[in-house]
């Protein structure tokens, strides 16, 4: 199976909410398959059987988790929700160390009771550790014939010598990295890249049994709590609940304006198909992905503005800066209120989340910079 | 014929990419060396051509050597060439301060073709702008005139001033106008065609036909569906949130899902056709904050008419980042701008292949193809009237082939068309931002979102192939088996 094929079983449902996708065929001319199907169809719901539990920890700051490990990867895997503690997104610390203290070759196979291919054992860390690798060898490479083009100025060679040296390393060069790239297309074994002794403290991560202690959970951004709880019935915390753990019980429209105004963004998206994730990487604040992170690169970044505020141009510079640099287009969404901040707070305090949300107002400006000698013609 | 079309096909999904990669070539800067082999054959054997970047001194001289032959090359070259104004063709420009514009009585150069405004007496009238960039090029002769005793016509004791390219910055009357300046000279020594918005043309052009009182109709009619939409989402989003919509209703696909969680958040629709762009404008009309756009530009044509330019390829707003009253726009701001924006409105030809631009502006209350036809008519005559005759039928020739030629570079599939819509957006206005003489521009386009839906289907049985959400607003699309 190739690894698109595996995404695709792996990832089959954008949100956690499943659709009723195992109905039995429907034949017209027989009247037992529409009973049937009719059972069926009023047996099944698109519910989940039994919903995710989240925890609060934190004083100041308010951390919402999900501990439970296969929770944590049904949320992931249903719609990209939260990031794993100690990974990079999707919780793999626990799949990575057992790997890393030989306690099990093959992390998957145990998590999920799948067997897969030696491809889909590469965690996304691991990748890049690799893709690292292979970049400082090439940067090796380089600099080795940096020195010899040095060691020909040096001798006073002529320019045309120096052309004709140039040119030939960079055809090695190119030679080089096509050697690299098939050589992890072709051996895409999970090279350790470092040896790994055991340490002592690591015997602490171990149980009596000698399994390894699951210390990472999956933290959701108080957003995706919020449209996993209002937007579909997935925890287990009723939206007035979370609303009242996220704000006090005296808070004016200013405490809960930015956290609406992110709402109502991130579930403009969410409903129009994006996978909405974390912009911080990048300097925004949402990152607009299709189908998930491991399909395609996110494509836009979203910053949240109120619709009559103006910022330093600097402001606007910096972030479009970062954002066309990762090759992404920068989106501007403002936000509008259409009802007074008394109104807004009353709906927010009768739970009325509904009318609230609807109150508000999404445009999207697109920025882009401009080079006026690449659009003359 | 199949195949080419599934190969046109495959070249489009490559494309956009190809596209993007394009833009972040940095600008091509002046290759001396090129120039240089014009004037002497022989430079071009010793120059080395631009190529990799030295990051730091290597401890030779060579850096050094190659840098002095490149300065020299480009000194050479400009050396080589006659600088100066021969006393023949010499043009004065003369400032008229109370009206803030030069006078060119002999007016001579290819300029007049984009610049400045002849009068009855053949005299040319050049906006003070202009009249700074034509000096600055060298192209005229800038000088004050002081009347001499009496005030009648006696050139004789009229005195003229030489002003220095100093004098003439002083005669900048705000800074705001230097800014729009520079920005001008900038697009100008690019060869782009720039005008100023507020500028009385003799004829504008404008993307919008005349206001008629029988399109009221429309105006209602749209108005009709936008509150319906609002109702809709008021209506439906109520029950999708409820505690008790998964036990009543059931949703046997995820786009049934989506569609229920779409119904909560309210977004604005931006116009994306012709009929969308004309009610739009209507609708504006009352709620408009001013927001002057500063140019209009041209990209550079051989055959530009100054008196009936036609649509602007480009508009652009100058804004100083460094002024205490101006500052970057609110949403509000820019979609008053979006709404004043009347230019060739390029996403139009994503739908449309080849949009003949003249058909679709208005000159004075006609179709600017019209126009035309009927003023090249008149220059040639009124006696010969089968020439408009013909001339017309050209036009509706030509209206009809063009369509066909191009057809076929445009067919992409639906995901990449609609790609392409959501990352080059609807109207957009370019802002040039200017910060002590440093100008960039931005180009900033109206988006929507809302109107797009980019969920992915999984197929439920055995079909693994990629089914992406394409097309606009497919609210209706999918069936609803409940």
């Amino acid at each position: 199976m190739s690894k698109g094929r595996v995404n695709q079983k792996r990832y089959k449902y954008p949100l956690p909410i499943h659709p009723l996708d195992d109905l039995p065929d429907l034949i017209l001319h027989n009247p037992i398959s529409w009973i049937y199907w009719t059972y069926r169809y009023f047996k099944s719901t698109n519910t989940l059987d039994k919903k995710i539990h989240v925890d609060f920890i934190g004083d100041t700051a308010l951390h919402i988790i999900v501990q439970d490990d296969e929770q944590m990867l049904y949320l992931w895997d249903n719609g990209f929700f939260g990031t794993g503690q100690f990974s990079r997104s999707e919780p793999t610390w626990r799949g990575r160390t057992e790997v890393k203290l030989g306690l099990n070759d093959d992390p998957r196979q145990i998590q999920r009771g799948t067997k897969n291919n030696a491809e889909t054992q590469l965690t996304l860390e691991k990748i890049t550790q690799q893709r690292r690798q292979l970049r400082s060898e090439f940067k090796k490479e380089r600099a080795r014939f940096e020195k010899e083009l040095l060691a020909l100025r040096k001798k006073g060679g002529h320019i045309d010598e120096e052309t004709v040296l140039l040119e030939k390393q960079r055809e090695s060069l190119r030679e080089f990295k096509l050697k690299q790239t098939e050589g992890t297309n072709t051996i895409a074994q999970p090279q350790d890249v470092y040896e790994f002794k055991l340490r002592n403290e690591d015997n602490d991560l171990l149980d009596e049994n000698g399994e390894l202690i699951q210390l990472e959970s999956l933290e959701l951004m108080p957003v995706e709590a919020f449209f996993l709880t209002f937007a579909l019935p997935v925890l287990d915390i009723s939206p007035a609940n979370l609303a009242g753990k996220l704000f006090q019980a005296d808070a004016k429209y200013e405490d809960i304006h930015s956290f609406v105004r992110s709402y109502v963004i991130y579930h403009h998206y969410r409903s129009h198909g994006w996978c909405v994730r974390s912009g911080i990487k990048f300097g925004c604040d949402y990152l607009l992905y299709k189908r998930g992170p491991p399909f395609q690169h996110a494509e836009f970044c979203v910053m949240a503005l109120d619709h009559n505020v103006s910022k330093d141009y600097t402001w606007y510079s910096s972030i479009a800066r970062v954002v066309g640099g990762a090759k992404k287009t920068f989106v501007l969404c403002y936000v509008e209120r259409l009802i007074s901040e008394e109104e807004a707070i009353a709906l927010l305090k009768s739970n009325n989340f509904t009318k609230l949300f609807t109150s508000y107002q999404v445009g999207e400006v697109l920025y882009k910079r401009w080079v006026p000698g690449r659009n003359r013609d | 014929m199949q195949p080419s079309e599934k190969k046109n096909g495959q070249q489009s999904i490559s494309n956009p990419e190809l596209d993007d990669e394009e833009e972040e070539v940095e600008e091509v800067h002046q290759d001396w060396s090129q120039v240089a082999s014009l004037v002497n054959k022989n430079a071009a054997l010793s120059l080395p051509r631009r190529g990799e970047k030295d990051y730091e001194p290597d401890g030779t001289d060579l850096q050094e050597v190659l840098l002095y032959k490149a300065r020299k090359a480009m000194f050479d070259t400009i050396s080589d060439s006659i600088r100066g104004t021969t006393v023949k063709s010499q043009v004065k420009g003369y400032y008229v301060p109370h009206k803030h514009q030069a006078i060119l009585p002999k007016p001579k150069g290819s300029f007049m073709q984009t610049m400045g405004r002849a009068d009855s007496s053949g005299e040319l009238w050049l906006d003070f702008h202009e009249f700074v960039y034509l000096v600055e090029r060298g192209t005229i002769l800038p000088y004050y005139k002081v009347e001499g005793g009496s005030k009648h016509e006696s050139s004789d004791h009229d005195i003229e001033i030489l002003l220095s390219m100093e004098d003439l910055y002083s005669l900048f009357s705000t800074q705001q106008e230097m800014d729009q300046y520079f920005v001008f000279a900038h697009l100008k020594r690019l060869g782009f065609i720039v005008k100023p918005c507020r500028q009385d043309m003799s004829v504008t052009a404008s993307y919008y036909p005349p206001w008629k009182q029988q399109n009221n109709l429309h105006i209602i009619s749209s108005r009709f569906f936008s509150l319906f939409k609002i109702q809709k989402i008021s209506l439906f989003s109520g029950f999708f949130y409820c505690r008790w919509n998964f036990f009543f209703r059931k949703y046997t696909t995820s786009p049934q899902l989506y569609q229920g969680l779409n119904r909560l958040i309210r977004s604005v629709t931006v116009p994306k056709t012709r009929d969308e762009l004309y009610s739009s404008v209507r609708q504006h009309e009352r709620k408009m904050i001013e927001v002057p756009l500063t140019f209009k530009v041209w990209k550079p044509c051989a055959n530009f008419k100054k008196k009936n330019p036609g649509l602007p390829d480009f508009q652009i707003l100058v804004y100083n980042k460094n002024d205490k009253f101006q500052h970057f726009p609110t949403y509000e701001e820019l979609r008053s701008i979006f709404a004043l924006l009347d230019y060739k409105f390029e996403f139009l030809n994503e739908a449309k292949d080849d949009l003949d631009w003249d058909a679709n502006s208005y000159v004075e209350g006609i179709s600017r193809s019209e126009y035309n036809t009927k003023t090249t008519s008149r220059s040639r005559n009124e006696k010969n009237t089968s020439s408009l005759k013909s001339s017309k039928k050209s036009d509706f020739q030509k209206e009809t082939i063009k369509p066909k030629s191009k057809k076929n570079s445009r067919t992409y599939p639906p995901h990449i068309q609609q790609n392409r819509r959501l990352k080059a957006g609807y109207r957009s206005f370019i802002l040039a931002i200017m910060d002590n003489g440093l100008i960039s521009f931005i180009k900033m386009s109206e988006a929507d979102f809302g109107s797009e839906n980019v969920w992915y289907t999984p197929s439920s049985q055995s079909k693994p192939e990629r089914k992406l959400k394409g097309g606009k607003a497919i609210k209706k699309a999918t069936p609803n088996k409940t």
